[in-house]
């Protein structure tokens, strides 16, 4: 597949079908078609050719989707920024990529001082039909440069090329299991900088489908059911925290007619799927995993309400690697383990990014060459994360490799923990994580969704804990929160959650 | 139990929730108008309200809540 070919297909295919529902209008594909011909106008008028990364304020709109399309139509690639984030942040993404050009389809743009900024035209109903046309693309062009928060305290960027997009979306295009057909409503929930959106609305877009975006400002959970209850959606693509904030509503939702339910972004607890599973009875539940810098999605695993479901210390398995995908896991020394050991997931294959964008120091560390045995010499990315394949070739995930943290000495598994605790407390949201006491050691603290436990369940939890865990980890706090904090991306906040327990 | 009194009460557990008091709630007063209240905060400020109220909410309601005075309305018919 060439995706960019299979887009304007069902764009022309589907030109009086909706395409997008954002703040409840409904645009056409036609609509969208439209706006995306004048986008490209403005590119071929005013932007150089040699300018290849566009600079795009992600605002909820279709002014936004369209100029994604027309950047790739033009064979160029979309750096996005958050419009909530900082002006200053914002602005050293742009200066990293060296953009000078910038799409804000907001009235007064804060970038028009610093960068040559594009707003869109505001009306896009024109009455003549268009044909979308592009050059082919080259492969190793950009589709999109991503940036996610570095621990140097600078965005590291991640370019995706065309070839890494095409090689994921190809990849869902083969797979018969999951098939959208034009009459689909799908959520599109994420933020577009975030690239669990391109699994959200490429999809849909590709099979003519429509999308129904969530506004960044809104509370998320609240507007997604709202979204479900209203418009009868069939697809839904959700971060988990999306269902741990509606988990005490759970008896208010029953929708038969999703026919999809996939998780990505974060941890997938098993005991809150298989409670989610009685209020989408029909539909297929999938949970994705996969770095950014392997193009969003690079396994994923197929539930089933079955005792049976692969899991691991109540996570649900990520699955099973992603055709074209290849994987090992290693452990400090790079040496390859064997099915079972736990070590440090790497991935290869052509979603693979190129490289941190401007970062050599850190694409040597987390970027090297194996020798299979094959023979091959093959790239791997150094993912992070901790995992394990079972016998029967499931990923299990067992955690961050920055989550690994030393208490006294030992080397410990927040997630284990966690394990245990949940089979005591089955019915609270809950985490586990290490805080920095006024002595300055690490220090495990548990904290639960809800309210106070009365003693003899906290005494009966700390008795069982000390059967299952050695001494060292054993939390030694105990908080109570109303809520777990989440971030825009609907990831756990660990440094507000560390916030919140010491001011408590 | 009045609006009225319900409003005095449920602001209580803005300050709270939200650690400050440098707001006006009325009926018309969104999450946009008030420093701090976001998702988070939104729960918690509706868990504490509905402890104070002894009180539970539906799912329906808090998907329509959209100003202090949907709140309001939706303590009144609760209580």
């Amino acid at each position: 597949m060439n995706f960019l070919n299979t887009l304007q297909e069902s764009f022309s295919i589907n030109a009086t079908k909706n395409a997008l529902c954002i703040n409840d209008t409904f645009f056409t594909y036609k609509d969208l078609s439209n706006c995306v011909l004048k986008i490209r106008k403005i590119i071929q008028t005013h932007i150089n050719s040699y300018e290849k990364l566009i600079g795009l304020v992600a605002n909820n709109d279709l002014e936004t989707y369209a100029t994604i399309f027309a950047l790739w139509l033009e064979g160029k690639a979309y750096v996005p920024i958050n419009p909530l984030a900082p002006k200053e942040r914002n602005s050293e993404i742009f200066k990293l990529t060296e953009s000078t050009c910038v799409f804000d389809s907001t009235m007064n743009s804060l970038y028009s001082g610093d960068f040559k900024v594009f707003s869109t035209p505001s009306h896009y109903k024109t009455s003549k039909d268009h044909i979308l046309s592009h050059t082919p693309y080259v492969k190793y062009n950009m589709a999109y440069i991503l940036f996610t928060s570095g621990s140097t305290g600078k965005p590291k960027g991640i370019p995706i090329s065309f070839e890494n997009l095409n090689a994921l979306l190809s990849t869902f295009d083969n797979d018969s299991e999951y098939t959208l057909n034009s009459t689909d409503k799908c959520l599109q929930m994420y933020d577009l900088t975030f690239d669990a959106s391109l699994t959200a609305f490429m999809p849909t877009f590709l099979a003519g489908a429509c999308s129904y975006t969530v506004p960044s400002d809104s509370i998320k959970y609240f507007y997604i059911f709202k979204l479900m209850q209203k418009y009868d959606l069939t697809v839904l693509k959700m971060v988990p925290s999306i269902i741990y904030y509606l988990r005490p509503y759970f008896s208010e939702i029953n929708r038969p007619n999703v026919r999809y339910c996939i998780f990505g972004g974060g941890k997938l607890f098993k005991d809150v799927v298989d409670e989610w599973a009685t209020c989408v009875p029909n539909s297929k539940i999938y949970n994705h995993y996969g770095p950014t810098e392997c193009t969003v999605c690079s396994s994923y695993y197929s539930y089933s309400p079955s005792h049976r479901d692969k899991s691991h210390n109540g996570i649900l398995s990520i699955g099973k690697p992603l055709a074209g995908i290849d994987y090992i896991i290693i452990n400090n020394d790079k040496q390859i383990l064997k099915n079972k050991e736990e070590g440090e997931l790497c991935l290869s294959g052509k979603q693979l990014t190129k490289g941190y964008w401007k970062n050599e120091k850190l694409n040597s560390t987390l970027f090297f060459n194996v020798q299979l045995d094959n023979g091959e010499v093959k790239r791997f990315y150094k993912t992070g994360d901790i995992c394990f394949m079972d016998n029967d070739g499931y990923l299990m995930y067992v955690e961050r490799k920055d989550f690994q943290v030393k208490v006294r000495g030992y080397r410990v598994e927040l997630g284990e923990i966690e394990y245990h605790i949940k089979s005591m407390i089955t019915k609270n949201n809950l985490v586990v994580i290490d805080i920095n006491n006024t002595s300055g050691n690490n220090e495990i603290a548990l904290v639960i969704e809800g309210n106070k436990l009365d003693a003899s369940t906290t005494s009966t939890l700390f008795n069982y804990l000390q059967t299952k865990l050695p001494n060292y980890m054993v939390p030694t706090q105990t908080h109570f929160l109303d809520q777990l904090p989440y971030n825009n991306n609907g990831k756990l906040d660990r440094n507000q959650l560390r916030k919140l327990i010491t001011k408590n | 139990m009045t609006k009225e009194a319900i409003l005095e009460k449920a602001k209580e557990s803005f300050i709270k929730i939200l650690g400050h008091n440098n707001f006006q709630l009325n009926n018309e007063t969104t999450a946009n108008d008030v420093d701090g209240w976001e998702s988070v905060t939104h729960m918690m400020i509706i868990t504490d309200i509905e402890q104070i109220f002894n009180i539970k909410f539906k799912l329906m309601d808090l998907m329509n809540m959209n100003n202090v005075g949907d709140l309001i309305e939706s303590i009144h018919k609760a209580l």
